[in-house]
């Protein structure tokens, strides 16, 4: 009477309970419906991409006004203003990014070249924070394509922050304040990309409407005659031809003396005229390659910065060589347009210029020069 | 039903193999199926797919922005966004495509695709610069021209140069960016170069000079990037990273396609297994919930005939066992109710015969007297007489009467004893349970049975040892007691005659072991009456017996110990209070003892060793029922072939004051 498979009870059940386990959850697999990606989350821009986008579009006017309806999270732009501000993210505990981006005044530090940690100067004159979400590329240089990376590079770099990732997250993962600070903003993740994300928020959120924003947005009263006079001649002379867009400038690289650096090609200094034409052997030309916008810092090329609050971040140029709004607008009508201005229009270019300067939404931004 | 449930069983048994066989094969195709059907990279290389697409949508997008761009003044934005989601997308690109398992073409054109989009989008870069230059350009010089010309009067030759330069340059402009231009080129770079060489030879200021400069400059780019940008322009609409992406997006979809195809397939199998395995499941499930059924059925069948079985077995022995003591009981009534008749017939004439004998003594012996006195008084008979008186011998028969009555007043008090006996055993004067004297019914039956016990030609005779203890007097049945001493006592004897005959190498009658309660009529009647002439010579009457045993009566010889030459038939009868409130009897020989393979039989009733018709196998069978029936005793049996044999009987008995 002993009974075979259908008889013994324990070597009966573990198997076919295992196979019908395997059944059901294999059949659940392989028949669960595609993933789709959460495309319902609150926009808030990211990247340059996004935040192009959120430009609304008025007018034929190469110069678009700034977008007044972005949100971004308040918890990652509260937390990205901490870090901000945060010395002991630097390997000396002394200098945060505010040391050079004094948001007070223009955003930039008003000398000439930055000063690194051993207080030499350095190379380039510290770029403005305002409205950097907009511009495309980071750096005089463009080699970093997005504001986390331009953040990691300069919290690196042994001249500036020195820090390194390992002392800055272990330092932040040791703060109760910002402990609570990334509970709120990350659910408690602190990471290279978190960090990164929230000063880069912060940073993109740092957009300074101007009256000639009002103005584009149809207010004719809210720049001076002299200024509507100066952004006429400002198109007139071709200075739009470089500075357009939502930030008037910082979308596009050039070479400084660009005109004049065309006459080399046809050996007009003291050559003949070959008029071969650049590229028409089949090579390319060498000047936007991939090494330059990657890579260290090219001596004839610069991304065209942004003439947002450019009244408020002299000096002036990518070496902080001049000093005055006056003198820089005759500089660039000279070296980029191969002409000068007249003086009176000089005078109105300024007013325009001036009437870019804008404020942080709730702050008012200094007013002075420095 | 049992039969077919036992079929079943059988058959399941034997098709086990197949069940794992099947079970196993299953499987395999499960994790087989399973294992085919997942790809873990299938959602990756979709998402990748969907990025070569887009990275498409962004490349029309990004030639869309550059003819828009192209020579008209405009704002960069939406072509630096186009340029930054290209980047966005490359970079996914990469990131989705770094892990995945390619074909080592499909790796290369993606690393094609990362190259070429480098190279793209420095191009791009270079775009803008220099689309921003000729731009300036073509919106700077037309009324600059205009404003010198007219400040160069002095100096028609270069105005009209310069006029013809304007020209030159106009159409210049509006020539398709596609056609040969090499020739209007040509013109106009000649031009420059005679309006330089001008320059050198006229004195002019130096504002007028550089503003000359300056719209040659102007000239020279506008001859320089015009087409050169609209050929860039065309060269970005059929750039090989379009082509490089659109491939491999086919190449891609294709690997996907494939892919697909045969994962549907292998899904659909999973499915069908896995629904083909949840099926035999549950009917394996079925066929044992059947089988447990089935096999729950036939236990309770099986416990249901064992006990059907018992109990005909049990019936059957109560029938068998009330036959036997109906049989027994009715004989044995029948035969005391003879024996009752009998004795009570053979009493009287007894009694006469005693009764006589007496007076018959004092006749002879007045006779004899009356023959004396008559010698006397007649000293000479006449001759006749004397003769007569010699030839009978008349002294011996004076002498030898005396001998004959005293002869058969021996005789006639033993027929009485007998009968006394006989009234005893059969107690038919009384009915129910008796206050008796065992012992008193233990002789009876040995008075009974003394001819059997006598010895005769083919065997000594039996010695009896009693072993009497105190014995209170009990209440029981006492003529059915002394049924079961006589068989017990009956196979004791038939025991020690076997075994005697064994020994002695006879064959004249081969008795088994009896279990025959009777002894057998046909012998037991005849032999004594063959011994019945000897009368006064038998030696084992009841009181010899008696006085013989008496100083044996302690002794229990060890059968064991009795050597074969010295081998005497003996029995042993003991009575005791083995505890308070039991009487044990126990009746043993020496005979030829009882194999123990029989001992569970012997109680059972018309079991018999012996030949048939010597046996009616109801002796033990009817004890075994008085004892352990009627009485609530036990009779037990121990013994061992060729060792004698001990029957005890042990009787509750309440005690009588």
């Amino acid at each position: 009477m002993t009974g075979g498979i259908l008889m013994r009870r324990q070597w009966y059940h573990l198997p076919m309970a295992g196979l019908m386990a395997i059944a059901v959850v294999g059949l659940t697999l392989l028949f669960r419906p595609p993933s789709t990606t959460d495309f319902a989350q609150a926009y808030s821009p990211q990247n340059y991409e996004e935040m192009i986008a959120t430009v609304e579009t008025i007018g034929q006017e190469p110069i678009q006004p700034l977008p007044s309806n972005i949100q971004w999270p308040p918890e990652q732009v509260e937390l990205g203003k901490h870090l901000f501000n945060e010395t002991n993210l630097s390997r000396n505990q002394q200098m945060s990014c505010a040391t050079c981006h004094l948001l007070q005044s223009g955003g930039d530090d008003g000398l000439p070249v930055a000063i690194d940690v051993e207080q030499l100067p350095m190379d380039f004159n510290t770029p403005t924070v305002l409205n950097s979400g907009f511009n495309f590329r980071q750096f005089w240089n463009g080699r970093a394509t997005s504001l986390e990376e331009q953040m990691a590079e300069t919290l690196l770099n042994p001249r500036e922050m020195g820090s390194s990732w390992e002392s800055a997250l272990s330092f932040l993962r040791n703060n109760r304040s910002y402990q609570q600070a990334f509970q709120k903003a990350y659910d408690g993740n602190i990471s290279k990309a978190t960090v990164s994300h929230a000063i880069a928020t912060f940073q993109r959120s740092l957009i300074t409407p101007s009256p000639f924003d009002a103005y584009l947005r149809g207010d004719q009263q809210a720049i001076s005659a002299d200024a509507k006079l100066g952004y006429q001649h400002f198109k007139n002379y071709g200075c739009i031809a470089c500075h357009q867009g939502v930030n008037i400038g910082g979308n596009i690289f050039q070479p400084f003396g660009a005109i004049r650096k065309y006459r080399s090609f046809f050996g007009l200094n003291g050559n003949t005229v070959t008029g071969e034409e650049s590229g028409s052997d089949g090579s390319r030309s060498d000047i936007f390659q991939k090494e330059m916008l990657q890579h260290g810092p090219s001596s004839e090329h610069f991304k065209v910065p942004s003439l947002r609050n450019v009244a408020l971040t002299a000096p002036y140029l990518h070496n902080g060589n001049i000093s005055n709004l006056q003198d820089v607008i005759q500089m660039m009508a000279s070296a980029q347009l191969d002409r000068t201005i007249a003086p009176e229009h000089v005078h109105q270019i300024e007013a325009f210029l001036n009437s870019l300067t804008g404020h942080l939404p709730g702050e008012q931004v200094g007013e002075q020069d420095v | 039903m049992f039969s077919k449930f036992r079929l079943v069983s059988f058959s399941l048994k034997r098709s086990e193999l197949s069940y794992w066989i099947l079970l196993g094969l299953l499987l395999c195709m499960l994790t087989f199926s399973f294992f085919k059907a997942w790809n873990s990279y299938l959602a990756q290389e979709q998402s990748a797919l969907q990025t070569l697409y887009e990275l498409g949508v962004t490349q029309s997008q990004i030639n869309l922005e550059l003819l828009t761009v192209y020579r008209t003044p405009h704002n960069y934005d939406s072509l630096a966004m186009e340029t930054a989601y290209l980047h966005q997308q490359l970079m996914l690109l990469e990131q989705k495509v770094e892990y995945l398992p390619l074909p080592s073409a499909l790796m290369q054109l993606f690393q094609q695709i990362q190259k070429e989009a480098e190279q793209f989008q420095a191009d791009i870069e270079e775009f803008k610069a220099t689309n921003s230059i000729l731009v300036n350009s073509w919106q700077y010089l037309p009324s600059r021209i205009k404003e010198t010309v007219t400040e160069l009067s002095a100096y028609p030759d270069l105005q009209s140069q310069l006029t013809r330069l304007s020209q030159g340059l106009f159409a210049y402009k509006v020539a398709p960016a596609n056609r040969d231009t090499v020739d209007e080129r040509e013109q106009i770079v000649s031009l420059i170069n005679q309006i330089y060489q001008n320059l050198g030879s006229i004195s002019l200021s130096i504002a007028n000079r550089e503003a000359i400069e300056a719209l040659l400059d102007h000239g020279i780019i506008i001859v320089h990037l015009q087409h050169y940008l609209g050929r860039q322009v065309l060269q970005f609409q059929q750039s090989p990273l379009k082509n490089i992406s659109q491939n491999t997006e086919q190449e891609l979809q294709q690997m996907l396609f494939e892919q697909l195809y045969w994962i549907t397939r292998y899904r659909i199998l999973f499915a069908c297994t896995a629904l083909g395995l949840l099926g035999y499941g549950g009917y394996l499930y079925r066929l044992r919930y059947r089988n447990q059924r089935l096999r729950a059925i036939a236990l309770d069948l099986e416990s249901k005939v064992n006990k059907r079985t018992r109990q005909l077995n049990q019936a059957l022995v109560d029938v068998k066992r009330s036959q036997a003591f109906l049989v027994q009981s009715e004989k044995m009534s029948s035969l005391g109710e003879l024996a009752a008749g009998i004795s009570h017939e053979i009493n009287n004439p007894t009694s006469f015969i005693l009764g006589n004998l007496i007076h018959a003594k004092e006749y002879v012996t007045t006779l004899f007297r009356v023959i004396q006195l008559y010698q006397a008084e007649c000293p000479s008979p006449s001759p006749k007489l004397l003769e007569t008186i010699e030839s009978e011998d008349l002294d011996f028969i004076q002498n030898d009467f005396y001998q004959l009555l005293n002869s058969m007043d021996n005789g006639a008090n033993r027929i009485s004893k007998i009968v006394q006996s006989l009234r005893i055993f059969s107690r038919l004067d009384e009915s129910g349970s008796k206050i008796v004297d065992i012992h008193e019914g233990l002789e009876s039956t040995l008075m009974l049975l003394q001819h059997r016990l006598c010895g005769h030609p083919a065997r000594p005779k039996i010695e009896i040892y009693r072993e009497y203890g105190d014995l209170d007097q009990i209440e029981c049945h006492s003529e059915l007691l002394n049924q079961v001493f006589i068989n017990l006592l009956n196979n004791s004897i038939d025991a020690l005659d076997n075994y005697w005959e064994k020994k002695q190498g006879l064959s004249l009658k081969v008795n088994g072991l009896s279990s025959s309660a009777l002894p057998v009529p046909g012998s037991a009647s005849v032999q004594p009456l063959q011994n019945s002439h000897i009368v006064d010579k038998e030696p084992c009457t009841l009181a010899k017996a008696k006085a013989s045993v008496s100083c044996l009566i302690s002794e229990k010889p060890d059968i064991e110990m009795v050597s074969e030459t010295d081998w005497q038939p003996r029995i042993w009868i003991k009575t005791q209070h083995p505890q308070p409130g039991w009487v044990q009897i126990r009746i043993r020989d020496n005979g030829i003892g009882i194999s123990e393979d029989i001992h569970t039989k012997v109680f059972d009733p018309f079991f018999t060793t012996k030949h048939v018709g010597e046996g009616t196998g109801l002796g033990l069978s009817t004890s075994y029922q008085i004892v352990v029936d009627q009485h609530k005793g036990e009779l037990v049996l121990k013994s061992a072939e060729g060792q004698g044999c001990l029957f005890i009987i042990s009787i509750p008995c309440q005690k009588m004051l």
